[in-house]
């Protein structure tokens, strides 16, 4: 063999090798293409010029050309009309106890069908479901179960609520909105768990269908929205107050991360926010913070943290507040806020005890707000 | 200045610089194999670049004076911006941060370090007018001087800042007396500014956490120990890691209750691992129960000690605990005792060095040291509401592992899954547990039966066991710890960066395009180098294939020995200084050779596959320890007697002192960027072994060709 029959049978190797390597790489990048996605045209969205589109579901506005996905990853403009790609699409089926959402003030002791796509319109560094939230729904494996399926599957297992949880439901909210209606049909709850980054034309709509609202309210305080969260406090507040004007039962649940977001001087401010625009009625819980995805080595929130919170928001006048994530504690109960007495005990998810009469106290017969059957 | 010093004390700096950087930078980048692997590829390419670019630096004694100056004020400074590096990533303590900035930050640190110690060898060898055998022997034996030093001096006693600032102080005066051009002001400022380093290691670290409080730090040969406050609660970490906190009782409760409910009347319990985190509390809570706990670090429970309630510091004193403070695989090897629960309190298998713990291997020793019916469990992080194709590899590789040990095998679902194993039946039925609870008045709060219903729901317990048992059947053996690579691939998906798409495509490619390509094209250019026949290929090739082989060799015989007799901090630190003491003694027996030929090159080519064939036929768990003494002193031996040879018949042909010690070095970083964190863990040690033995065949084939052109 002479140089150049080297070089050349070398080169050709080479070239071989390279496309095998290149081919390799491009099933990388092209999985997208083999999974199949949904393709169910989006509610809230404005045509733009250029095939372009404006997305009006959240608070992002995203504007998108032809082929480009929101923030969320789950919706995309596809020749001018924006379609969600996960109607119907499931990635996470549980049952679980009403309490675990937390709902404390909703059929206590009903099992809800906990049900949840891929995608968020925010990016909290200590999301508890980032494996699901924090990808694209053709990174993850779901199943096919249509709005139908999930009622009838409610019915089965005898769900009386069904609860759009763990990821963000706003984003898979054309599915979600069909399957509250279907629900209602049957006499089934529905109750979102939400960040609560959602415009107030979907919100309003959404709140004829569904009928509790857990909204996370993950600080006070915009820098550390925008640091943690990757979105904004203002429209969240607002979501919160358009929902405390309507009939649609409300909850909040503020994480108490130490050191982020536990001063009291921010717990004080909230809490005068919430009496003033939401009311003292509305069930608050401080939930434990417990180290999780990119915030995995912090410490966990202490008690007392906790304690001192649950107490700056009793003092500023909220009647129905609780500390979450600490099983057996006594603010995991709810009492009497005329009488003073317990009227619901809890432990964990379990309900111990329930002393309400017809929405009333039994040892007083003080009405107690929520939706208890 | 006495010519014998600087290339003695370039040895003594690159080794303890390195070593020193790598804890550290372990301490803060979360300690896995890929950081580790990063730092030290990083190091050793801009090494390798300082000494082959060091030709394009003219060499004056001043500027070999300066050369040592920079490498010694870098190196503090690269600790200094290390230990803030999460204000220039912009994150909290405690917050993860993805690869793109940790591989930005091990070349930024080690660059200006190691590159001038690359450029110092070349300077060295100008001083040394050109006798780089010379050099290398010094610095061989510097390095193994240090070795010694570092290793059962400086790492036992002293924090990884204090060890930086003292050996600045010694290098500096040492350089101060060798200089004719002496400035005492200068060396006043810089000792003031090491006695700085030496003085605020813990105010910087304190810094460094805020707004947490951190209250005690400690430097153990295993990591960076560090406490926390917040509040009434305190945190403990090893390398920035959350080791636990104190109180957490859902950690401590779900550690050992899942287990020990199992058969609550059994009374013989062995713990390895986290009872300082409150297991050991938990665990007493069955009165008839005994329980040996092991911990590796004593440091561990003593700076846990210093700061837990007496009420926890109790159950180490309890007359039913026997506290071992030992290698937990040792232990359990050794001990005659069975017990009725094996319990592991471990982290997740994020290294080849944790990994060890969730092989085969280890399972059957386990297996064999439970009594009849006996219970084995672990702990792993989990999700609980979705299992990923990646958190899905990783569940599935330790259940089948488990399976192939144990006839009875179940998974608790939740955020952490707990592993049960036994020869009998074990029960998650919710309701079945929560009566033993309430039969044992177990005062407990998270494994309680107002929780467990919930979370043993049987929805929840099959969705767990389908999801696993759809995963891939590849079992975790400790010559081929795959599950590492699984939770590295999982780790990585945090980050979704390219990061993520580079260990999932790894994962994929397969042995094919991962060694079967490049040792095709390795012989590609075997082939186009015989035929271009240019002489000194035949002598720099073998160097740059030595380096290789040499970090891949040591990566396993370091693996492989802690997988088969534990972790004993001097014992590994004695392989290191093996390893270097062999280098000095090659170099030395290099340079006896009173006339060096090309023949020579391939005897000890073909040492080195003598060394690799018999390391394969040799390598399994009873391999006499004294063989890993002897491997790697022997690797030495001949590494540092081809470095002679080669570079001794290459510089016949051309003065270019630098290039041999940089090919050395470039083949090293190869093998250091892909050995430990991909090759290892995807096709285990043995195949690895197989494939440097190829590799090596092939060199020493190449050799045999250019006989006759070297000979022309």
């Amino acid at each position: 063999m002479n140089r150049r029959q080297f070089f050349k049978t070398t080169g050709a190797a080479g070239i071989t090798a390279c496309s095998g390597f290149s081919s390799l790489l491009m099933d990388m990048y092209t999985f997208a293409e083999t999974t199949n996605l949904s393709k169910k045209e989006a509610v809230f969205y404005k045509k733009l010029e250029d095939r372009e589109i404006e997305c009006t579901l959240c608070p992002r506005f995203c504007r998108l050309g032809d082929k480009e996905r929101g923030y969320c990853g789950v919706r995309e403009n596809i020749g001018g009309s924006y379609y969600s790609l996960v109607y119907g699409k499931a990635c996470a089926v549980h049952i679980d106890p009403i309490e675990k959402k937390p709902f404390f003030h909703f059929h206590p002791r009903s099992p809800a069908l906990s049900l949840a796509s891929a995608g968020c319109n925010v990016n909290c560094r200590f999301c508890q479901n980032w494996d699901i939230s924090q990808v694209r729904p053709e990174q993850i494996q779901h199943f096919d179960f249509p709005p139908d399926k999930v009622v009838q599957f409610a019915l089965k297992n005898s769900c009386p609520v069904i609860a759009y949880t763990y990821s963000e439901p706003v984003v898979f909210y054309e599915y979600m909105y069909d399957t509250s209606i279907l629900a209602r049909k049957q006499n089934i709850k529905n109750v979102v768990v939400t960040g609560g980054h959602i415009n107030p034309e979907p919100l309003a709509k959404l709140m004829e269908v569904v009928d509790g609202i857990k909204v996370d309210l993950k600080s006070f305080n915009e820098g550390f929205y925008s640091r943690y969260v990757r979105g904004e406090l203002h429209p969240v507040l607002e979501a919160i107050k358009m929902i405390a004007r309507s009939k649609i039962w409300l909850e909040i649940v503020y994480l108490v991360i130490p050191s982020l977001n536990d001063s009291p001087e921010e717990i004080k401010t909230m809490s005068r926010w919430i009496l003033k625009e939401v009311g003292p009625d509305v069930p608050l819980h401080f939930s434990r913070f417990y180290p999780m995805y990119l915030m995995k080595n912090l410490p966990p929130t202490p008690l007392s943290t906790l304690e001192r919170a649950h107490n700056i928001a009793v003092q500023e006048g909220i009647r129905f507040v609780y500390i979450g994530n600490i099983p057996g504690h006594k603010y995991e109960n709810t009492f009497c806020p005329n009488c003073k007495n317990t009227i619901i005990q809890r432990k964990g998810f379990s309900v111990i005890k329930i002393d309400l009469d017809n929405r009333r106290c039994k040892h007083c017969q003080h009405i107690i707000p929520g939706v208890w059957s | 200045m006495r010519k014998s010093i600087p290339p003695f004390l370039l040895g003594f700096l690159a080794l303890s610089f390195q070593v020193i950087l790598l804890r550290e930078f372990s301490a803060h980048f979360y300690g896995n194999e890929i950081t580790f692997g990063l730092l030290l590829s990083s190091w050793l390419l801009w090494g390798s670049l300082g000494s082959i670019l060091a030709k394009k630096i003219r060499f004056s004694l001043h500027r070999l004076e300066n050369a040592f100056v920079v490498a010694l004020i870098s190196f503090p400074m690269s600790l200094i911006i290390l230990r803030f590096s999460r204000y220039v990533i912009g994150i909290l303590p405690g917050e993860m941060t993805g690869m793109i900035p940790i591989f930005l930050f091990s070349l930024g640190l080690s660059l200006p370090v190691s590159f001038p110690l690359g450029v110092l060898f070349v300077f060295n060898t100008h001083l040394q007018r050109g006798d780089l055998s010379r050099v290398y022997i010094l610095e061989s034996l510097g390095a193994s001087v240090s070795g010694l030093v570092v290793y059962f001096v400086f790492i036992p006693f002293l924090s990884n800042w204090q060890s930086a600032s003292l050996i600045g102080v010694l290098s500096f005066t040492v350089l101060f007396i060798a200089s004719e051009k002496r400035k005492l002001w200068s060396l006043i400022l810089i000792l003031c500014f090491l006695a700085l380093i030496f003085v605020f290691d813990l105010p910087s670290q304190k810094i460094y956490w805020k707004p947490f409080s951190l209250i005690q730090s400690k430097d153990t040969p295993y990591g960076k120990l560090q406490a926390l406050e917040t509040e009434e609660q305190i945190s403990f970490y090893n390398n920035s890691l959350l080791i636990y906190s104190y109180p957490d009782l859902a950690s401590s409760e779900e550690s050992v209750h899942f287990a020990l409910l199992q058969n609550p009347s059994a009374d013989h319990a062995l713990l390895i691992g986290g009872g300082a985190g409150g297991s050991l509390s938990q665990a007493l809570k069955y009165p008839q129960l005994y329980v040996d706990h092991v911990e590796i670090d004593p440091q561990v429970i003593q700076f846990s000690l210093m700061f837990l309630p007496e009420k926890e510091k109790e159950s180490f004193h309890s007359s039913r605990v026997r506290i071992f403070y030992e290698d937990g695989r040792v232990f359990l090897r050794r001990t005659r005792k069975t017990y009725d629960f094996i319990i592991l309190n471990l982290p997740d298998p994020s290294t080849a060095q944790i990994n060890r713990f969730y092989t085969k291997e280890f399972f059957l020793i386990a297996r064999e040291k439970l009594s009849d019916g006996g219970i084995f469990s672990f702990r792993i992080s989990s999700a609980e509401n979705y299992i990923s194709y990646e958190l899905q590899s990783l569940l599935a590789s330790l259940y089948f592992t488990l399976k192939e040990v144990f006839p009875e095998v179940k998974v608790v679902p939740g955020g952490t899954n707990i592993f049960l194993a036994s020869s009998d039946a074990l029960s998650l039925k919710a309701e079945e547990l929560s009566q033993k609870i309430k039969k044992y008045r177990l005062n407990n709060t998270f494994v309680s039966p107002h929780l467990l219903m919930s979370r043993l729901s049987p929805f929840r317990v099959n969705f767990l066991k389908n999801r696993i048992q759809e995963g891939e059947k590849i079992a975790n053996l400790d010559l081929a710890p795959i599950s590492y690579f699984f939770n590295s691939v999982l780790w990585s998906t945090q980050f979704q960066g390219i990061e993520t798409k580079l260990l999932s495509f790894f994962s994929k490619a397969g042995r094919f395009w991962l060694l079967d390509i490049p040792l095709f094209l390795f012989i590609m250019l075997l082939l186009f180098l015989v035929l271009r026949t240019r002489r000194s290929a035949f002598y720099l090739l073998p160097l740059a294939v030595m380096g290789f082989t040499t970090i891949s060799f040591e990566i396993i015989a370091l693996i492989s020995f802690q997988t088969f007799y534990g972790y004993l901090y001097k014992r590994v630190a004695l392989l290191f200084t093996c390893f270097m003491f062999g280098l000095f003694l090659g170099s030395l027996r290099g340079k006896a050779r009173n006339i060096v030929y090309f023949v020579q090159i391939i005897f000890i080519q073909a040492g080195f596959i003598c060394l690799l064939f018999l390391s394969l036929f040799f390598l399994n768990a009873s391999t006499p320890e004294i063989c890993f003494y002897f491997g790697l002193f022997a690797l030495g031996f001949l590494g540092g007697d081809l470095f002679i040879v080669s570079n001794r018949l290459y510089l016949k042909e051309k003065k270019n002192y630098g290039l041999g010690y940089g090919l050395d070095l470039f083949g090293s970083f190869l093998g250091a960027v892909a050995v430990s964190s991909l090759f290892i863990p995807l096709f285990g040690l043995l195949t690895v072994l197989r494939y440097l033995l190829l590799l090596n065949s092939f060199c020493l084939a190449f050799l045999v060709f250019g006989l006759k052109n070297v000979q022309k």
